[in-house]
């Protein structure tokens, strides 16, 4: 499959702070996650992307198009969603987002046309008719969301675009996300700091930490442990369970939430576990095969960051 | 979500050239300061001295041809001008939409400017409108010219149209249609007078817009630079014993510069040495404004 975005030692530099460090990455069409603390290299990473700051050293490719030589191709095709409020004051929200399409080509009407079906997919009603000043910060977020759509393109970069909405408005607009990828085949670049955002939809997960790719590898792979485990939730104390597992010659180890995660597990173990549990008169609530966690993941690339330069 | 919702629609369709995305920056700009009504207020006044010129090229045609209207025109003239009106139709001509130029429509620029330039920039900057334009197919060339044109097509509104709607006036109200022959070049005059009087003007005014967020800060600046400089050439060709000035400190006032290129443009009077550095002062203006706005409109991007 032809990547969507390849990059090959990317590093840029901000006079002395090297903002990033010889990135190298590439991703297929689908929706990838793009995480990393602050101060990561993440907000840079998209202005590359978009070729909106010149990189000092390294190559790259967007949907085919070269970094640098053909950013305004590449911005042509490329949907933004910025984290902060960019609007032009006096402007309704309808004009905002027309405003948005004729500056990516579309002609006027059309333009008009268009923001309708998009602000109605954003799910603005009518107040696509007031000033841009008087929304709050949910609208402003779905009015973003609509502006980097409008002009159909094939890809999406999204800087949080969940953060700051009420648990109903951020499922919405995930459905949303989850539609533009899953049905209207767009690749998605997912860039956030809310982890269970990137759990839910992605596919794809990219960690940056000091300016340096830590992680990239599709979620599944990522989640699978190293060795097969399975994750055990009885009822009542877990300690007796434990205990028989370690005297069986297992090694396992507790978990925050009460679960016994059991390393090394093999067919029978599933098996074993539940004749234990049985002899021991225990009801064991889940039995699943373990997988790590998105945020252990996260929390490793950032610890094996912090060692790194501790 | 509504009844009536179709879901996500894919766009098909063709997009205009990109040779013409910065008109979207004008129009929109224009629309945005249409709403002023103090904007519109002097555009209606605008046109006032259009027609106290006009009835300055009807008297002077009126002259040319009516013996009775000649001893009149020649009293008039001397009382006004302290000499004898020429004959010469280009020269009389030229001098009438200098004239025009030079003090009606410079003070009415003035107001203009200051109200449309001063939130062209300065609002894009507080709301982080950078990212809106920059994010999309715009380059910062296209950014600058889309924010220039906005303030030139208000400005061609009260000095390009109405001057050259006076020529057309005063080719009508002549004897012969032969008068063409003589003053063809003042329509090219006149549009080399209005790029004068914009290029330098605008880029200033949209330079200041860019240094700030407020745009009161802007406005202020932009009417002190020329508050400054004409008060200061007042004081210094005011004749007050001890304060002498030499020709170049003409060049201190914004208003006094533009007035010296502008009549070499005209070709009214005698071209003096300040043209030169009259020249030299509204190119350097030009550029060093120019140079700001790059700066600062690529300013945000480096964060």
């Amino acid at each position: 499959m032809q990547p969507v975005v390849r990059l090959e030692n990317i590093t840029k530099n901000y006079n002395r702070l090297r903002a990033l460090d010889g990135v190298s990455l590439s991703f297929g069409a689908g929706m990838v996650g793009l995480l990393g603390p602050n101060g990561a290299g993440k907000t840079t990473l998209i202005k590359v992307l978009l070729g909106l700051v010149e990189i000092t050293a390294g190559s790259g490719e967007v949907l085919g198009l070269k970094l640098g030589r053909q950013a305004r191709a590449i911005r042509e095709r490329v949907g933004y969603m910025a984290e902060d409020d960019c609007y032009l004051a006096g402007l309704t929200g309808v004009e905002t987002v027309q405003f948005a399409a004729r500056l990516s080509g579309l002609p006027s009407l059309e333009a008009l046309r268009r923001s309708h079906e998009i602000l109605d997919f954003a799910g603005i009603e009518q107040e696509r008719y007031r000033p841009v000043e008087t929304y709050s910060h949910g609208m402003r977020q779905k009015l973003r969301f609509a502006q980097a759509i409008v002009h159909d393109p094939p890809m999406l970069i999204l800087d949080e675009p969940t953060s700051g909405l009420d648990p109903e408005q951020r499922e919405a607009m995930l459905q949303r996300i989850c539609v533009l990828a899953n049905r209207a085949g767009k690749t998605v670049l997912l860039s956030t700091h809310i982890l269970p955002d990137v759990q839910s939809i992605c596919d794809t997960v990219i960690i940056l930490a000091r300016g340096q790719v830590r992680v990239v590898d599709r979620l599944e792979v990522l989640c699978r442990p190293a060795s097969p485990a399975y994750h055990v939730h009885v009822v009542g104390s877990p300690g007796p369970l434990e205990a028989r597992i370690r005297a069986e010659g297992l090694e396992c180890r507790r978990e925050e939430d009460g679960a016994i995660t059991v390393m090394e597990a093999d067919e029978r173990t599933a098996q074993r576990l539940w004749g234990w549990a049985r002899e021991m008169a225990l009801s064991i609530r889940s039995l699943a095969p373990a997988r790590n966690s998105l945020e252990q993941i996260f929390l490793d690339a950032i610890r094996e960051d912090s060692h790194a330069h501790s | 979500m509504p009844i009536h919702d179709l879901g996500y629609r894919a766009w098909q369709g063709r997009t205009v050239a990109e040779i013409l995305r910065w008109w979207v920056i004008t129009e929109t700009g224009i629309r945005l300061a249409w709403r002023n009504r103090w904007l519109r207020r002097i555009l209606w006044f605008a046109w006032a001295p259009a027609l106290f010129i006009g009835s300055g090229f009807f008297a002077y045609e009126q002259w040319m041809i009516n013996p009775a209207a000649q001893q009149v025109g020649e009293r008039i003239a001397r009382q006004l001008l302290e000499a004898a009106p020429s004959s010469d139709r280009h020269e009389v001509w030229a001098w009438l939409l200098m004239s025009f130029f030079r003090y009606p429509q410079a003070m009415l620029m003035l107001l203009i400017v200051g109200l449309i330039a001063p939130p062209l920039i300065a609002q894009d900057v507080r709301t982080r409108a950078f990212l809106l334009y920059f994010s999309r197919p715009i380059t910062r060339i296209e950014y600058l010219v889309g924010k220039l044109a906005t303030m030139w097509a208000y400005l061609a509104l009260i000095t390009t149209l109405p001057a050259l709607a006076l020529y057309v006036f005063a080719v009508l109200l002549s004897p012969e249609i032969g008068v063409v022959v003589d003053t063809w070049d003042l329509p090219i005059r006149v549009l080399a007078a209005s790029a004068v009087l914009m290029i330098p003007t605008t880029t200033l005014a949209l330079a200041f817009s860019s240094l700030t967020s407020d745009t009161r800060y802007a406005a202020f600046a932009w009417f002190a630079t020329w508050g400054f400089g004409w008060v200061t050439y007042g004081f210094l060709f005011s004749g007050v014993p001890g304060v002498y000035a030499s020709d170049n400190w003409t060049l201190i006032s914004l208003y006094h510069t533009l007035g010296e290129v502008q009549t070499w443009v005209f070709g009214v009077g005698q071209t003096t040495s300040l043209f030169v550095s009259s020249t030299v002062v509204l190119l350097g203006i030009s550029v060093l404004s120019l140079m700001v706005l790059f700066h600062r409109i690529s300013s945000p991007m480096r964060v």
